[in-house]
């Protein structure tokens, strides 16, 4: 599987004014012939919601079915017709912070409840609060951005289907 | 050399440290026959030492501070094992996110778009997101 350092060598030697044609000809041979960085990236997502998940619902089953039941359920909310596999991975981008930000946001709100909350426990959750807000504002933009630039297609293919990335 | 009958009261995990005229087992100091109890603590950096008392009443301070100091232990370690974590998964989504991200300005580019002063671009010039 191609590294996403790789990756990243690639979008910085694309990603000029003017790129010449064999760094264009190498992005569009990455994106299409590595589709086990797309399933990666999927399984990463999920993985990380899981994880969350996990840590957030502790021993309580109930706090675990009903963040799975939303983490199966939102991406399909926010899905629309016609979107992509990159769409469908920042759709999944946008709950997974989401989630994580409800979480922090729960811990936050628990932890400066307490009498003896110390200033460099409540500073800590703050950072962690602003980090989690920002991740999902970055999210959110992210996906309208794209879903606004209405990309062209372009055809990755995934085991053996053929799945459009961007329509 | 701990005197007869003391040895239970020292604090656990106290070492013993010879200084030139007295003998410290954490915060306890032997002049004579006697020990005295002290709390030592930092202020702006430097070392305070405070007088508590000896006898029965330090013994039992001392206790107290044991306990509290245990409990305190045990709170730092429990926080710091929540904030390990935290950290943990914090990284893993992190690491999602730099791969979906990495992935978006890929097809961005290969859709014709670039990034200038952070914003993405057509390539012939127009501005196509006002979005940073």
């Amino acid at each position: 599987m191609a590294s996403l350092d790789q990756l990243v060598k690639v979008i910085r030697e694309t990603d000029t004014d003017k790129p010449s044609a064999e760094a264009r000809e190498m992005l569009d041979d990455f994106l299409r012939a590595s589709p086990a960085m797309w399933r990666g990236a999927g399984d990463m997502v999920e993985q990380a919601a899981r994880h969350l998940i996990k840590a957030a619902s502790g021993k309580s089953y109930a706090v675990n079915a009903s963040m799975t039941r939303g983490w199966e359920q939102l991406p399909a909310d926010l899905a629309r017709p016609g979107d992509g596999e990159l769409e469908r991975l920042l759709v999944q981008q946008v709950v997974i912070s989401w989630l994580h930000l409800s979480y922090i946001e729960y811990q936050y709100s628990a932890m400066t409840t307490m009498q003896d909350i110390t200033i460099k426990r409540a500073e800590y959750w703050e950072r962690r609060l602003s980090a989690a807000q920002r991740r999902y504002l970055r999210a959110t933009e992210t996906l309208a951005r794209v879903r606004r630039l209405q990309l062209p297609a372009v055809q990755v293919n995934i085991g053996a289907q053929q799945v459009n990335q961007i329509t | 050399m701990a005197r007869a009958g003391w040895s239970d009261l020292r604090p656990s995990g106290g070492a013993w440290v010879e200084g030139l005229h007295k003998k410290c087992d954490m915060s306890w100091e032997y002049r004579g026959n006697q020990r005295y109890y002290y709390r030592r603590r930092k202020v702006g950096g430097q070392m305070v030492t405070e007088y508590i008392g000896n006898g029965a009443v330090a013994d039992l301070i001392a206790r107290q501070d044991e306990i509290d100091r245990q409990r305190r232990a045990a709170a730092a370690a429990e926080w710091q094992a929540m904030v390990d974590e935290d950290n943990e998964l914090a990284e893993t989504i992190a690491a999602a996110g730099d791969l979906v991200n990495a992935l978006t300005a890929g097809v961005l580019l290969a859709s014709g778009y670039h990034t200038h002063r952070r914003q993405w671009r057509k390539l012939a010039g127009k501005v196509t997101d006002g979005q940073s």
